[in-house]
Protein backbone atom coordinates (compact mmCIF):
# COMPACT_ATOMS: atom_id res chain seq x y z
CA UNK A 1 0.00 0.00 0.00
CA UNK A 2 2.93 2.50 1.35
CA UNK A 3 4.78 1.25 -1.81
CA UNK A 4 2.26 2.27 -4.59
CA UNK A 5 1.76 5.63 -2.84
CA UNK A 6 5.54 6.64 -3.15
CA UNK A 7 4.97 5.39 -6.72
CA UNK A 8 1.82 7.34 -7.67
CA UNK A 9 4.29 10.06 -5.96
CA UNK A 10 7.41 9.22 -8.25
CA UNK A 11 5.11 9.71 -10.81
CA UNK A 12 4.15 13.27 -10.18
CA UNK A 13 6.89 14.39 -9.66
CA UNK A 14 8.54 12.80 -12.66
CA UNK A 15 5.58 14.67 -14.68
CA UNK A 16 5.97 17.96 -12.62
CA UNK A 17 9.84 17.44 -13.82
CA UNK A 18 9.14 17.03 -17.49
CA UNK A 19 7.03 19.92 -17.79
CA UNK A 20 9.76 22.15 -15.79
CA UNK A 21 12.73 20.93 -18.30
CA UNK A 22 10.98 19.34 -21.57
CA UNK A 23 14.28 19.36 -23.55
CA UNK A 24 15.41 16.01 -20.97
CA UNK A 25 12.67 14.38 -21.24
CA UNK A 26 13.00 14.45 -24.23
CA UNK A 27 16.81 13.19 -24.45
CA UNK A 28 15.43 10.34 -22.54
CA UNK A 29 13.26 9.21 -24.81
CA UNK A 30 15.70 9.40 -27.82
CA UNK A 31 18.19 7.40 -25.46
CA UNK A 32 15.22 5.34 -24.55
CA UNK A 33 14.56 4.86 -28.27
CA UNK A 34 18.16 3.89 -29.03
CA UNK A 35 17.74 1.69 -26.25
CA UNK A 36 14.75 -0.16 -28.38
CA UNK A 37 12.98 -0.82 -24.37
CA UNK A 38 11.84 3.19 -23.95
CA UNK A 39 8.42 1.69 -23.07
CA UNK A 40 9.32 -1.15 -20.50
CA UNK A 41 12.00 1.68 -18.95
CA UNK A 42 10.49 3.11 -16.03
CA UNK A 43 12.22 6.23 -16.94
CA UNK A 44 9.69 9.10 -15.37
CA UNK A 45 10.24 7.70 -11.76
CA UNK A 46 13.73 6.57 -11.19
CA UNK A 47 15.35 9.97 -11.77
CA UNK A 48 12.23 12.20 -10.75
CA UNK A 49 13.01 12.77 -7.17
CA UNK A 50 16.46 14.02 -7.99
CA UNK A 51 15.95 16.40 -10.64
CA UNK A 52 13.94 19.18 -8.56
CA UNK A 53 16.95 19.66 -6.87
CA UNK A 54 19.18 20.47 -9.76
CA UNK A 55 16.56 22.49 -11.61
CA UNK A 56 16.26 24.97 -8.65
CA UNK A 57 20.17 25.73 -8.68
CA UNK A 58 20.89 27.07 -11.93
CA UNK A 59 17.75 28.92 -11.71
CA UNK A 60 19.05 30.97 -8.62
CA UNK A 61 22.55 31.61 -10.09
CA UNK A 62 22.04 32.32 -13.77
CA UNK A 63 20.74 35.70 -13.20
CA UNK A 64 24.19 36.52 -11.83
CA UNK A 65 25.50 35.68 -14.33
CA UNK A 66 23.14 37.64 -16.83
CA UNK A 67 23.87 40.53 -14.90
CA UNK A 68 27.70 40.24 -15.05
CA UNK A 69 29.23 43.43 -16.25
CA UNK A 70 32.74 41.89 -17.78
CA UNK A 71 30.93 40.74 -20.27
CA UNK A 72 30.84 44.61 -21.42
CA UNK A 73 34.36 44.82 -20.65
CA UNK A 74 35.18 42.10 -22.49
CA UNK A 75 33.80 42.91 -25.62
CA UNK A 76 35.02 47.00 -25.37
CA UNK A 77 38.71 45.27 -25.02
CA UNK A 78 37.88 42.78 -27.69
CA UNK A 79 37.06 45.77 -30.22
CA UNK A 80 40.00 47.87 -29.36
CA UNK A 81 42.22 44.70 -29.98
CA UNK A 82 40.47 44.55 -33.28
CA UNK A 83 41.30 47.99 -34.60
CA UNK A 84 45.08 47.35 -33.84
CA UNK A 85 45.24 43.76 -35.13
CA UNK A 86 42.92 41.36 -37.36
CA UNK A 87 41.26 38.98 -36.17
CA UNK A 88 43.32 35.77 -38.16
CA UNK A 89 46.92 37.37 -39.14
CA UNK A 90 46.70 34.93 -42.24
CA UNK A 91 44.30 32.73 -43.81
CA UNK A 92 45.88 29.76 -42.65
CA UNK A 93 43.53 27.31 -41.22
CA UNK A 94 44.74 27.75 -37.38
CA UNK A 95 43.31 28.22 -34.47
CA UNK A 96 44.25 32.13 -34.22
CA UNK A 97 45.66 32.47 -38.25
CA UNK A 98 49.02 32.40 -37.06
CA UNK A 99 51.10 33.97 -34.64
CA UNK A 100 52.67 37.16 -35.15
CA UNK A 101 56.00 36.02 -34.42
CA UNK A 102 58.28 39.03 -32.72
CA UNK A 103 61.65 37.32 -33.79
CA UNK A 104 62.75 36.52 -37.66
CA UNK A 105 62.79 32.71 -38.47
CA UNK A 106 65.83 32.20 -39.25
CA UNK A 107 67.46 30.51 -42.24
CA UNK A 108 69.97 27.73 -40.89
CA UNK A 109 73.54 27.34 -42.77
CA UNK A 110 74.47 23.76 -42.51
CA UNK A 111 78.22 23.25 -41.17
CA UNK A 112 79.29 19.60 -41.12
CA UNK A 113 82.43 18.35 -42.34
CA UNK A 114 83.72 14.75 -42.97
CA UNK A 115 86.07 12.74 -40.53
CA UNK A 116 87.68 11.07 -44.02
CA UNK A 117 89.09 13.55 -45.10
CA UNK A 118 91.05 14.90 -42.04
CA UNK A 119 94.84 13.39 -41.41
CA UNK A 120 94.37 11.64 -38.31
CA UNK A 121 95.78 8.46 -36.90
CA UNK A 122 99.39 8.08 -35.59
CA UNK A 123 101.02 7.80 -38.70
CA UNK A 124 103.96 9.09 -40.10
CA UNK A 125 103.80 10.73 -43.40
CA UNK A 126 106.35 9.76 -45.52
CA UNK A 127 106.96 12.00 -47.49
CA UNK A 128 109.94 13.77 -47.78
CA UNK A 129 110.80 17.54 -47.85
CA UNK A 130 108.65 19.57 -46.67
CA UNK A 131 105.19 20.18 -48.60
CA UNK A 132 103.62 22.66 -47.16
CA UNK A 133 104.60 25.44 -49.56
CA UNK A 134 101.84 26.03 -52.37
CA UNK A 135 104.05 28.68 -53.67
CA UNK A 136 102.11 29.41 -56.65
CA UNK A 137 98.76 29.61 -54.78
CA UNK A 138 97.46 32.97 -53.67
CA UNK A 139 95.00 32.07 -51.07
CA UNK A 140 95.67 29.65 -47.90
CA UNK A 141 95.69 26.15 -49.38
CA UNK A 142 93.18 23.61 -49.74
CA UNK A 143 94.22 21.12 -46.77
CA UNK A 144 94.53 23.92 -44.64
CA UNK A 145 91.88 22.92 -42.78
CA UNK A 146 91.61 25.31 -39.28
CA UNK A 147 89.62 28.45 -39.17
CA UNK A 148 91.27 31.68 -39.47
CA UNK A 149 89.81 34.73 -40.52
CA UNK A 150 92.86 36.75 -42.09
CA UNK A 151 92.11 39.37 -44.25
CA UNK A 152 95.22 39.00 -46.32
CA UNK A 153 95.58 36.27 -48.49
CA UNK A 154 98.78 34.20 -48.23
CA UNK A 155 100.93 32.08 -49.95
CA UNK A 156 101.98 29.20 -47.67
CA UNK A 157 99.83 26.62 -46.44
CA UNK A 158 100.35 27.03 -42.73
CA UNK A 159 99.52 23.36 -41.82
CA UNK A 160 102.40 21.38 -41.53
CA UNK A 161 101.27 17.83 -43.28
CA UNK A 162 104.91 16.07 -41.95
CA UNK A 163 103.08 16.43 -38.02
CA UNK A 164 101.68 13.47 -36.53
CA UNK A 165 98.74 14.46 -35.15
CA UNK A 166 99.16 12.87 -31.76
CA UNK A 167 101.78 10.77 -29.81
CA UNK A 168 100.42 7.48 -28.37
CA UNK A 169 100.15 7.41 -24.29
CA UNK A 170 102.24 5.29 -22.37
CA UNK A 171 99.57 3.11 -20.62
CA UNK A 172 96.76 1.67 -22.13
CA UNK A 173 93.73 3.06 -22.06
CA UNK A 174 90.99 1.45 -19.88
CA UNK A 175 88.17 1.18 -21.52
CA UNK A 176 87.41 0.31 -25.40
CA UNK A 177 87.48 3.14 -27.95
CA UNK A 178 84.22 5.45 -29.21
CA UNK A 179 84.14 4.25 -33.01
CA UNK A 180 83.30 7.16 -35.28
CA UNK A 181 83.83 6.74 -39.08
CA UNK A 182 86.14 4.11 -38.67
CA UNK A 183 88.64 5.84 -36.43
CA UNK A 184 88.69 5.08 -32.43
CA UNK A 185 88.65 7.78 -29.69
CA UNK A 186 89.95 7.26 -26.97
CA UNK A 187 90.40 9.61 -23.86
CA UNK A 188 91.54 8.57 -20.21
CA UNK A 189 89.34 10.94 -18.36
CA UNK A 190 85.15 11.47 -19.09
CA UNK A 191 83.71 14.28 -20.93
CA UNK A 192 83.06 17.24 -19.50
CA UNK A 193 81.58 19.69 -21.81
CA UNK A 194 82.85 23.70 -21.59
CA UNK A 195 82.63 26.39 -24.29
CA UNK A 196 85.83 26.66 -26.30
CA UNK A 197 86.84 29.81 -25.54
CA UNK A 198 90.70 30.62 -27.57
CA UNK A 199 93.16 31.82 -25.42
CA UNK A 200 95.81 34.38 -26.51
CA UNK A 201 99.45 33.84 -25.20
CA UNK A 202 100.10 37.69 -25.08
CA UNK A 203 100.97 40.39 -27.99
CA UNK A 204 104.02 38.25 -28.64
CA UNK A 205 102.05 35.14 -29.69
CA UNK A 206 100.40 34.55 -32.94
CA UNK A 207 97.89 32.09 -34.01
CA UNK A 208 98.79 29.98 -37.35
CA UNK A 209 98.07 32.00 -40.54
CA UNK A 210 98.89 35.64 -38.77
CA UNK A 211 100.66 37.54 -41.01
CA UNK A 212 103.75 39.97 -40.21
CA UNK A 213 105.77 42.17 -42.30
CA UNK A 214 108.93 41.79 -40.15
CA UNK A 215 110.33 39.63 -37.01
CA UNK A 216 111.98 40.49 -33.88
CA UNK A 217 115.60 40.62 -34.32
CA UNK A 218 115.56 37.90 -31.45
CA UNK A 219 114.46 35.30 -34.57
CA UNK A 220 116.37 32.51 -35.68
CA UNK A 221 116.38 30.49 -38.62
CA UNK A 222 115.73 26.66 -37.89
CA UNK A 223 116.17 24.43 -40.65
CA UNK A 224 113.34 21.23 -40.85
CA UNK A 225 113.30 18.67 -43.83
CA UNK A 226 114.92 21.24 -46.11
CA UNK A 227 112.38 24.11 -45.20
CA UNK A 228 113.50 26.78 -43.51
CA UNK A 229 111.59 27.99 -40.53
CA UNK A 230 112.19 31.71 -38.48
CA UNK A 231 111.55 31.16 -34.93
CA UNK A 232 110.48 33.55 -32.27
CA UNK A 233 109.74 33.31 -29.21
CA UNK A 234 107.66 30.14 -29.27
CA UNK A 235 106.13 30.66 -32.78
CA UNK A 236 107.20 29.83 -36.16
CA UNK A 237 106.88 31.87 -38.97
CA UNK A 238 107.92 31.14 -42.83
CA UNK A 239 108.93 34.11 -45.13
CA UNK A 240 106.06 34.95 -47.86
CA UNK A 241 106.59 37.82 -50.29
CA UNK A 242 107.28 40.80 -48.10
CA UNK A 243 107.11 39.22 -44.83
CA UNK A 244 106.71 36.12 -42.50
CA UNK A 245 102.96 33.85 -42.13
CA UNK A 246 102.73 31.88 -38.56
CA UNK A 247 102.89 28.53 -39.57
CA UNK A 248 102.31 25.26 -37.59
CA UNK A 249 105.51 24.20 -35.49
CA UNK A 250 107.66 21.09 -37.23
CA UNK A 251 107.75 18.14 -35.50
CA UNK A 252 111.67 17.79 -35.14
CA UNK A 253 112.41 21.36 -34.96
CA UNK A 254 115.37 22.44 -32.11
CA UNK A 255 115.32 25.13 -30.36
CA UNK A 256 117.47 26.47 -27.46
CA UNK A 257 114.81 28.53 -25.66
CA UNK A 258 111.23 28.56 -25.36
CA UNK A 259 108.95 31.15 -23.49
CA UNK A 260 108.88 31.53 -19.88
CA UNK A 261 105.07 31.22 -19.96
CA UNK A 262 105.27 27.44 -21.18
CA UNK A 263 103.27 24.52 -18.74
CA UNK A 264 104.48 22.05 -18.21
CA UNK A 265 102.63 18.91 -19.22
CA UNK A 266 102.68 15.63 -17.69
CA UNK A 267 103.75 12.88 -20.80
CA UNK A 268 104.70 9.86 -18.19
CA UNK A 269 105.90 9.65 -14.37
CA UNK A 270 109.49 10.22 -16.06
CA UNK A 271 108.95 12.88 -18.97
CA UNK A 272 107.31 15.68 -18.88
CA UNK A 273 106.65 18.66 -21.85
CA UNK A 274 106.50 21.80 -22.44
CA UNK A 275 103.23 23.62 -23.75
CA UNK A 276 103.21 27.00 -25.49
CA UNK A 277 100.76 28.40 -28.13
CA UNK A 278 99.35 25.01 -29.20
CA UNK A 279 103.33 23.53 -29.54
CA UNK A 280 104.70 20.73 -27.06
CA UNK A 281 108.52 20.67 -26.48
CA UNK A 282 110.37 18.38 -24.95
CA UNK A 283 113.92 18.77 -23.43
CA UNK A 284 116.55 17.58 -25.32
CA UNK A 285 120.58 17.92 -24.98
CA UNK A 286 120.89 21.99 -24.96
CA UNK A 287 117.72 22.81 -26.01
CA UNK A 288 113.81 22.13 -26.92
CA UNK A 289 112.66 19.70 -29.70
CA UNK A 290 109.18 19.96 -31.42
CA UNK A 291 106.97 17.20 -30.76
CA UNK A 292 103.43 15.18 -31.39
CA UNK A 293 100.83 16.41 -29.20
CA UNK A 294 101.14 13.40 -26.17
CA UNK A 295 97.85 11.66 -26.09
CA UNK A 296 96.51 11.60 -22.57
CA UNK A 297 98.13 14.84 -21.43
CA UNK A 298 96.24 17.51 -20.17
CA UNK A 299 96.24 21.44 -20.65
CA UNK A 300 94.15 24.09 -19.87
CA UNK A 301 94.79 26.59 -23.12
CA UNK A 302 93.68 26.26 -26.78
CA UNK A 303 94.77 28.53 -28.89
CA UNK A 304 92.44 30.16 -31.53
CA UNK A 305 92.10 28.70 -35.11
CA UNK A 306 90.42 25.40 -34.02
CA UNK A 307 86.61 24.32 -34.07
CA UNK A 308 83.88 22.28 -32.13
CA UNK A 309 82.84 19.41 -33.61
CA UNK A 310 80.15 16.59 -32.57
CA UNK A 311 81.40 13.49 -32.22
CA UNK A 312 78.84 10.93 -31.75
CA UNK A 313 77.17 12.36 -28.48
CA UNK A 314 80.58 14.30 -27.70
CA UNK A 315 82.20 17.55 -28.68
CA UNK A 316 85.68 17.92 -29.26
CA UNK A 317 87.92 21.03 -29.77
CA UNK A 318 90.05 20.18 -33.33
CA UNK A 319 93.03 22.18 -33.77
CA UNK A 320 94.79 20.97 -37.11
CA UNK A 321 94.25 17.24 -36.86
CA UNK A 322 94.66 16.90 -33.17
CA UNK A 323 91.21 16.41 -31.26
CA UNK A 324 90.96 17.57 -27.50
CA UNK A 325 88.57 16.04 -25.23
CA UNK A 326 86.78 18.88 -22.85
CA UNK A 327 87.47 17.22 -19.66
CA UNK A 328 87.30 18.53 -16.01
CA UNK A 329 90.40 18.18 -13.81
CA UNK A 330 90.34 19.04 -9.96
CA UNK A 331 87.32 21.26 -10.55
CA UNK A 332 88.67 23.03 -13.79
CA UNK A 333 87.95 23.38 -17.32
CA UNK A 334 90.89 21.42 -18.71
CA UNK A 335 90.95 19.46 -22.50
CA UNK A 336 92.77 16.02 -22.99
CA UNK A 337 94.54 15.47 -26.17
CA UNK A 338 92.55 12.55 -27.48
CA UNK A 339 94.10 9.31 -29.76
CA UNK A 340 91.92 9.52 -32.61
CA UNK A 341 93.52 6.01 -34.21
CA UNK A 342 92.12 4.01 -37.37
CA UNK A 343 89.85 1.47 -36.80
CA UNK A 344 91.69 -2.64 -37.04
CA UNK B 1 72.33 -54.52 -38.46
CA UNK B 2 74.39 -51.66 -39.76
CA UNK B 3 71.40 -50.58 -42.30
CA UNK B 4 69.51 -50.53 -38.74
CA UNK B 5 71.76 -48.25 -36.93
CA UNK B 6 71.82 -45.78 -39.64
CA UNK B 7 68.09 -46.23 -40.30
CA UNK B 8 67.47 -45.06 -36.89
CA UNK B 9 69.91 -42.12 -36.61
CA UNK B 10 68.73 -40.90 -39.95
CA UNK B 11 65.36 -40.41 -38.39
CA UNK B 12 66.62 -38.92 -35.09
CA UNK B 13 68.68 -36.35 -37.32
CA UNK B 14 65.40 -35.74 -39.83
CA UNK B 15 63.48 -35.72 -36.43
CA UNK B 16 65.81 -33.20 -34.48
CA UNK B 17 66.01 -30.97 -37.21
CA UNK B 18 62.37 -30.89 -38.36
CA UNK B 19 61.95 -30.16 -34.90
CA UNK B 20 64.08 -27.02 -34.62
CA UNK B 21 62.68 -25.98 -38.21
CA UNK B 22 59.72 -25.81 -36.59
CA UNK B 23 60.59 -23.05 -34.31
CA UNK B 24 63.03 -21.22 -36.47
CA UNK B 25 60.34 -18.88 -37.51
CA UNK B 26 57.53 -19.05 -34.96
CA UNK B 27 54.10 -17.70 -37.56
CA UNK B 28 52.63 -16.45 -34.16
CA UNK B 29 55.69 -14.19 -33.49
CA UNK B 30 55.60 -12.95 -37.09
CA UNK B 31 51.71 -12.52 -37.87
CA UNK B 32 52.44 -10.17 -34.67
CA UNK B 33 55.24 -8.48 -35.82
CA UNK B 34 53.58 -7.96 -38.94
CA UNK B 35 50.23 -6.40 -37.33
CA UNK B 36 52.48 -3.86 -35.12
CA UNK B 37 54.48 -3.21 -38.60
CA UNK B 38 51.01 -2.46 -40.54
CA UNK B 39 50.00 -0.10 -37.44
CA UNK B 40 52.73 1.95 -38.17
CA UNK B 41 52.83 1.18 -41.51
CA UNK B 42 49.35 3.17 -41.71
CA UNK B 43 50.16 6.36 -39.12
CA UNK B 44 50.13 9.67 -40.42
CA UNK B 45 51.80 11.02 -37.17
CA UNK B 46 52.99 9.65 -34.12
CA UNK B 47 54.22 10.39 -31.21
CA UNK B 48 55.35 8.68 -27.86
CA UNK B 49 57.72 8.96 -24.93
CA UNK B 50 60.49 6.14 -23.93
CA UNK B 51 62.99 5.06 -21.20
CA UNK B 52 66.03 4.16 -22.37
CA UNK B 53 69.04 1.48 -20.49
CA UNK B 54 71.66 0.94 -21.94
CA UNK B 55 75.43 -0.81 -20.68
CA UNK B 56 78.25 1.59 -21.86
CA UNK B 57 81.40 0.48 -21.43
CA UNK B 58 83.21 2.00 -18.50
CA UNK B 59 86.28 0.22 -18.50
CA UNK B 60 87.32 -3.13 -20.43
CA UNK B 61 85.69 -5.43 -18.47
CA UNK B 62 82.85 -3.05 -16.67
CA UNK B 63 79.83 -2.00 -18.01
CA UNK B 64 77.72 0.73 -16.42
CA UNK B 65 74.17 1.53 -17.08
CA UNK B 66 73.02 4.51 -18.44
CA UNK B 67 69.95 6.35 -18.54
CA UNK B 68 67.83 8.45 -20.69
CA UNK B 69 64.23 9.32 -21.77
CA UNK B 70 62.79 11.08 -24.55
CA UNK B 71 59.72 12.68 -25.97
CA UNK B 72 58.98 11.87 -29.75
CA UNK B 73 56.89 13.23 -32.57
CA UNK B 74 56.95 12.11 -36.12
CA UNK B 75 54.91 13.47 -38.79
CA UNK B 76 54.84 12.10 -42.32
CA UNK B 77 56.63 12.13 -44.05
CA UNK B 78 59.57 14.70 -43.43
CA UNK B 79 59.22 15.90 -39.99
CA UNK B 80 60.37 14.91 -36.45
CA UNK B 81 61.19 16.36 -32.69
CA UNK B 82 63.31 14.35 -30.46
CA UNK B 83 63.72 15.67 -26.96
CA UNK B 84 66.00 13.64 -25.26
CA UNK B 85 67.10 13.68 -21.39
CA UNK B 86 69.62 11.81 -19.67
CA UNK B 87 72.83 11.66 -17.42
CA UNK B 88 73.50 16.00 -17.26
CA UNK B 89 72.46 16.10 -20.73
CA UNK B 90 69.35 17.44 -22.71
CA UNK B 91 69.16 17.20 -26.20
CA UNK B 92 67.46 18.21 -29.18
CA UNK B 93 67.35 16.92 -32.95
CA UNK B 94 64.65 18.21 -34.61
CA UNK B 95 63.80 17.75 -38.64
CA UNK B 96 61.52 19.97 -40.67
CA UNK B 97 61.91 17.85 -44.20
CA UNK B 98 65.12 19.24 -45.48
CA UNK B 99 67.50 19.69 -41.84
CA UNK B 100 68.56 17.84 -38.97
CA UNK B 101 69.27 20.42 -36.13
CA UNK B 102 71.09 19.25 -33.01
CA UNK B 103 70.55 21.65 -30.08
CA UNK B 104 71.87 21.34 -26.40
CA UNK B 105 69.85 22.68 -23.81
CA UNK B 106 72.47 22.19 -21.31
CA UNK B 107 75.51 23.74 -23.41
CA UNK B 108 73.65 26.10 -25.73
CA UNK B 109 75.42 25.08 -28.88
CA UNK B 110 73.70 23.40 -32.06
CA UNK B 111 74.45 21.79 -35.37
CA UNK B 112 72.96 22.11 -38.58
CA UNK B 113 73.24 19.21 -41.66
CA UNK B 114 71.12 19.24 -44.85
CA UNK B 115 69.23 16.01 -44.84
CA UNK B 116 66.98 13.64 -46.89
CA UNK B 117 63.54 14.66 -48.19
CA UNK B 118 61.89 11.82 -46.04
CA UNK B 119 61.96 10.37 -42.71
CA UNK B 120 63.00 6.72 -43.16
CA UNK B 121 65.72 8.41 -45.32
CA UNK B 122 66.90 10.72 -42.61
CA UNK B 123 66.58 8.21 -40.03
CA UNK B 124 69.16 6.25 -41.75
CA UNK B 125 71.73 9.05 -43.08
CA UNK B 126 71.64 9.92 -39.14
CA UNK B 127 73.05 6.53 -37.97
CA UNK B 128 74.98 5.82 -40.80
CA UNK B 129 76.80 9.66 -41.07
CA UNK B 130 75.91 11.09 -37.51
CA UNK B 131 76.04 7.64 -35.44
CA UNK B 132 73.13 9.34 -33.98
CA UNK B 133 70.09 6.55 -33.56
CA UNK B 134 66.67 7.78 -33.28
CA UNK B 135 65.16 6.28 -30.38
CA UNK B 136 64.72 2.80 -31.66
CA UNK B 137 63.40 3.89 -34.89
CA UNK B 138 63.85 0.37 -35.77
CA UNK B 139 60.13 -0.33 -35.16
CA UNK B 140 59.20 2.34 -36.86
CA UNK B 141 60.70 0.85 -40.36
CA UNK B 142 57.87 -0.21 -43.26
CA UNK B 143 60.46 -2.79 -43.74
CA UNK B 144 60.79 -3.91 -39.88
CA UNK B 145 59.18 -7.42 -40.03
CA UNK B 146 60.46 -8.87 -43.21
CA UNK B 147 64.18 -7.43 -41.84
CA UNK B 148 63.48 -9.10 -38.42
CA UNK B 149 62.53 -12.05 -40.70
CA UNK B 150 65.52 -12.23 -42.84
CA UNK B 151 68.11 -11.26 -40.07
CA UNK B 152 66.97 -13.37 -37.28
CA UNK B 153 67.60 -16.95 -37.18
CA UNK B 154 65.00 -18.10 -34.41
CA UNK B 155 61.49 -15.98 -33.74
CA UNK B 156 59.59 -17.27 -31.60
CA UNK B 157 56.36 -16.27 -29.68
CA UNK B 158 56.76 -16.61 -25.87
CA UNK B 159 53.70 -16.10 -24.94
CA UNK B 160 51.60 -13.64 -23.02
CA UNK B 161 52.90 -11.78 -20.02
CA UNK B 162 52.12 -8.06 -18.52
CA UNK B 163 54.73 -5.62 -18.51
CA UNK B 164 54.31 -2.14 -17.11
CA UNK B 165 50.32 -3.22 -16.16
CA UNK B 166 49.88 -4.11 -19.79
CA UNK B 167 49.29 -7.40 -21.18
CA UNK B 168 51.70 -8.01 -23.76
CA UNK B 169 52.74 -10.60 -26.43
CA UNK B 170 56.23 -11.72 -25.66
CA UNK B 171 58.30 -12.71 -28.99
CA UNK B 172 62.07 -13.41 -28.51
CA UNK B 173 64.52 -13.30 -31.57
CA UNK B 174 68.02 -14.29 -31.99
CA UNK B 175 71.23 -14.86 -34.49
CA UNK B 176 74.30 -15.41 -33.50
CA UNK B 177 75.34 -11.16 -32.95
CA UNK B 178 72.06 -10.25 -31.11
CA UNK B 179 69.03 -11.47 -29.18
CA UNK B 180 65.94 -9.60 -29.31
CA UNK B 181 63.09 -9.38 -27.01
CA UNK B 182 59.49 -7.91 -27.70
CA UNK B 183 56.69 -7.17 -25.84
CA UNK B 184 53.47 -5.79 -27.99
CA UNK B 185 50.90 -4.74 -26.93
CA UNK B 186 47.71 -7.10 -26.19
CA UNK B 187 45.41 -4.96 -27.93
CA UNK B 188 43.76 -3.36 -30.97
CA UNK B 189 47.08 -1.64 -31.79
CA UNK B 190 50.00 -4.32 -31.15
CA UNK B 191 52.35 -0.96 -29.85
CA UNK B 192 55.92 -2.02 -28.79
CA UNK B 193 55.73 -1.80 -24.79
CA UNK B 194 59.02 -2.72 -24.36
CA UNK B 195 62.47 -4.13 -26.59
CA UNK B 196 65.11 -4.87 -25.03
CA UNK B 197 68.24 -6.10 -27.23
CA UNK B 198 71.34 -7.42 -26.12
CA UNK B 199 74.44 -7.24 -28.70
CA UNK B 200 76.76 -10.38 -28.41
CA UNK B 201 79.46 -9.61 -30.63
CA UNK B 202 81.61 -7.29 -28.10
CA UNK B 203 83.67 -9.14 -25.66
CA UNK B 204 81.10 -8.54 -23.50
CA UNK B 205 77.32 -8.69 -23.73
CA UNK B 206 75.55 -5.67 -23.56
CA UNK B 207 71.99 -4.14 -23.17
CA UNK B 208 69.95 -1.70 -24.78
CA UNK B 209 66.36 -1.71 -23.22
CA UNK B 210 63.17 0.82 -24.37
CA UNK B 211 59.98 1.35 -22.55
CA UNK B 212 57.75 3.08 -24.72
CA UNK B 213 54.54 4.71 -23.54
CA UNK B 214 51.92 7.41 -23.82
CA UNK B 215 51.29 7.10 -27.38
CA UNK B 216 49.50 9.42 -29.61
CA UNK B 217 48.13 8.77 -33.10
CA UNK B 218 47.43 11.12 -36.11
CA UNK B 219 47.74 14.26 -34.16
CA UNK B 220 48.17 17.28 -35.86
CA UNK B 221 51.03 18.57 -34.69
CA UNK B 222 51.99 22.12 -35.42
CA UNK B 223 55.13 22.56 -38.37
CA UNK B 224 56.37 25.27 -35.54
CA UNK B 225 58.08 22.26 -33.30
CA UNK B 226 59.72 21.23 -35.92
CA UNK B 227 61.57 24.10 -36.91
CA UNK B 228 65.18 25.14 -34.66
CA UNK B 229 66.03 28.75 -34.29
CA UNK B 230 68.81 28.92 -32.52
CA UNK B 231 68.89 30.81 -29.23
CA UNK B 232 69.94 33.03 -28.07
CA UNK B 233 73.80 33.05 -27.30
CA UNK B 234 73.81 29.55 -28.78
CA UNK B 235 76.49 28.77 -30.85
CA UNK B 236 77.03 26.76 -33.69
CA UNK B 237 79.70 23.89 -34.28
CA UNK B 238 80.60 21.48 -36.68
CA UNK B 239 79.09 18.16 -37.39
CA UNK B 240 81.35 15.53 -38.20
CA UNK B 241 80.06 12.94 -40.81
CA UNK B 242 81.32 10.07 -40.65
CA UNK B 243 81.60 9.67 -44.23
Amino acid sequence: MKFSKLKLMGVFLGILAMLIFPEMAEAQRMRAAAGGRGGARPATSRPAPSRPTTSSRPTTSRPTTTSRPNTGNRSTSASKQTTSRPKNSSSKATINGGSDRVTNKTTNNSKVSSIKGNNVGNTTNNRVGNNNINSGNKNIGNNNKINIDNSRNVNVNVRNTNNRSYRPPYRPYPRPPYFYGGFGFSCFRPYYYHPYRPFYWGPIWHPWGFFVATLAVTAIVVSVENQQYHYDQGVFYVQDGDGYVVVEAPQGAKVTVIPSEAKEVEVSPTVNNYYYGNTYYEKSDGGYTVVPPPAGAIVDALPEGGEEVKVGDQTYVKIGDTYYLPVQVDGKDMYEIAQVEPEK
Amino acid sequence: MVKRIFFVLSLLLIGTTSYSQDYLKDTVAIQILDKMSSVFGDLKSVGFKTQVSKDVAFANNFFIKEFTSSQVKIAGPNKFVVKIIGESKEDKYSYNGSQVAYYSFSNNIYTIADAPDNLIETIDWLYNDYGVEVTSADVLYPSFSKDIVEDMDFIQYLGETTVNGQRTFHIGCSNNLVTIQLWISNDIYFLPVKTLITYLEEPYANQHEVDFFDWEFNQEYPNSIFEFSPPPGSRQITWLNQN
